[in-house]
């Protein structure tokens, strides 16, 4: 039995492997800017929530950020779940020692610095004044947090494109350079 | 830290446990923390009567105590008051705003925490302390048998307190007295002939059940309904129409409203427990609303209590009139 054909077809398989893993790269890079902004929009509905529960029912900081974190999802929701956990009474911590011991802890490492911060600044405010205040703050928030949505959005719908078919364009000339 | 003061005669007997260091210290920052403990460990006799620990901002911590306050060389800052308050409030104010605005709030345990500094005043007439620069935590310590020495004195004969007022000058020990006597009615008084009754309290300052979101933070029995922060003579009305009360308590009666909702508690057939301020039965009878209650025979008997011989020292226990009662 010939074998002739197989160079030609290792050749083939493995130009299809290199175009594969070309998009593979480049649909990663595109996933984590949509990653990046699907937190963004958790980010916003955590902020939205815990402006609900200041705002309508009054609920005591550790349970607003508690409830607000469980709505959100993600790893926004998870670090507003965590501070809500680890401040009070009950805790003996403030907000912004619970804020600073749930970041040591990790569960949020894939949240951007942009999101660290805006939690950071949020923090030192949360808790301190009245009902009226309160959402005032977390108002601000949210509009920075909608002003780099929309700035994000058009970024991620030009890159997340840009980085798809340069993933498939650069594997497929690897692929042609090699065979 | 345990207690193991050895009572006074007359004087109410100390709980077991001291509340200080379970509920009030953890809240402090450390500095002061230590501070105070260290006061403490320095002076044991004095550590279970501490009933107040005052936080000043520039100034030194204070402890009061039998009538006196002891300053301590720590001086206290701005910051340390904000991170206090930010605990004390749950961190969250907004939620305790009403509670601001009268100058207090309660903490689990049932311990008043007082506040001082600059008032805002908005058009609407309501305040708002905005900087806080002074706190003043007063222990809640339940005394459980506090009134098991006058029960005897005060029971109908038919399984029940009589309607009593329990009359004394600040920090004697009135509003423990009350407590206990809120207890005895709920859980029955064998030895005193006392049945146990449904035992409706108004507890305006969050002084008696010393409620935290709702829930008694002290041992009253389990008969007890309680309205927390809730003015008194409508919850004397409200316990009435809706819990049907075989004994209404409440604290410090003074407005003609609170005397109104008193007769009519008593017009509905439960007795009253109530305290009211005052050195002896004659100064309350000076005054206009507490004296027509005293003087119409509303209140059967009236408990006097001074701090002779320490918190809780009885004076008089019996009808107000003078006759039939002990000193």
């Amino acid at each position: 039995m010939s074998l002739a054909w197989l160079p030609a077809a290792s050749k083939a398989l493995g130009s299809v492997m290199v175009v594969a893993a070309g998009g593979i790269a480049g649909f990663s890079l595109a996933g984590r800017l949509e990653t990046e902004l699907k937190e963004l929009q958790r980010l916003e509905t955590a902020l939205l929530c815990l402006s609900s529960e200041i705002s309508y029912s009054l609920t005591p900081l550790p349970g607003a950020l508690e409830r607000a974190g469980e709505r959100a999802g993600g790893a926004s929701g998870a670090l507003f779940e965590r501070v809500g956990a680890l401040t009070g009474l009950s805790q003996r911590r403030n907000v912004t020692q619970a804020l600073d011991l749930a970041l040591a802890e990790g569960p949020s490492r894939s949240l951007a610095p942009f999101e660290v911060d805006l939690v950071r600044d949020l923090a030192k405010n949360l808790g301190t004044s009245g009902h009226k205040e309160q959402v005032r703050y977390i108002e601000m928030s949210i509009d920075r947090v909608r002003s780099r949505r929309r700035e994000f959005e058009d970024e991620c719908r030009k890159k997340a494109k840009l980085y798809r078919y340069l993933g498939l364009f650069s594997g497929a000339c690897i692929a042609i350079v090699l065979l | 830290m345990q207690v193991a003061q050895k009572p006074q005669a007359g004087a109410l007997v100390r709980p077991v446990k001291d509340p200080l260091d379970s509920d009030i210290l953890p809240l402090f920052p450390p500095r002061l923390q230590s501070s105070v403990k260290d006061w403490l460990r320095r002076h044991p006799s004095e550590a279970p009567v501490v009933n107040e620990i005052r936080l000043r901002a520039g100034f030194p911590l204070s402890l009061v105590y039998l009538g006196t306050d002891a300053l301590l060389d720590t001086t206290v800052t701005r910051d340390e008051i904000e991170r206090t308050l930010s605990l004390v409030s749950d961190c969250s104010y907004y939620a305790l705003e009403s509670e601001f605005a009268n100058g207090y709030v309660t903490i689990p345990g049932g311990h008043r925490v007082g506040l001082a500094g600059q008032v805002a005043v908005w058009p609407d007439g309501s305040v708002r302390i905005r900087e806080v620069s002074g706190m003043s935590f007063r222990v809640a310590r339940a005394v459980r048998g506090a009134g098991e020495r006058v029960a005897g004195r005060l029971a109908d004969g038919v399984g029940r307190l009589h309607s009593t007022l329990i009359i004394s000058p600040p920090g004697c020990g009135k509003t423990t007295l009350l407590r206990d006597l809120c207890r005895i009615s709920a859980e029955g008084f064998p030895p005193a002939g006392i049945a146990p009754s449904q035992v409706g309290i108004v507890d305006e300052r969050s002084e008696i059940a010393a409620c935290y979101l709702g829930v008694p933070q002290h041992d009253l029995g389990p008969r007890v309904d309680v309205l927390d922060r809730c003015p008194k003579a409508k919850g004397i009305m409200m316990l009435l129409r809706s819990m049907g009360p075989g004994v209404v308590a409440t604290d410090e009666i003074g407005s003609q409203e609170d005397a109104q909702a008193v007769a009519t508690a008593l017009s509905a057939g439960a007795s009253v427990l109530a305290t009211c301020h005052g050195e002896n039965v004659e100064q309350v009878k000076r005054r206009p609303y507490s004296s027509w209650l005293v003087s119409s025979g509303y209140f059967e008997q009236v408990v006097v209590l001074s701090r002779r011989k320490g918190p809780g020292t009885v004076e008089y226990a019996g009808k107000p009139d003078g006759r039939g009662g002990v000193g």
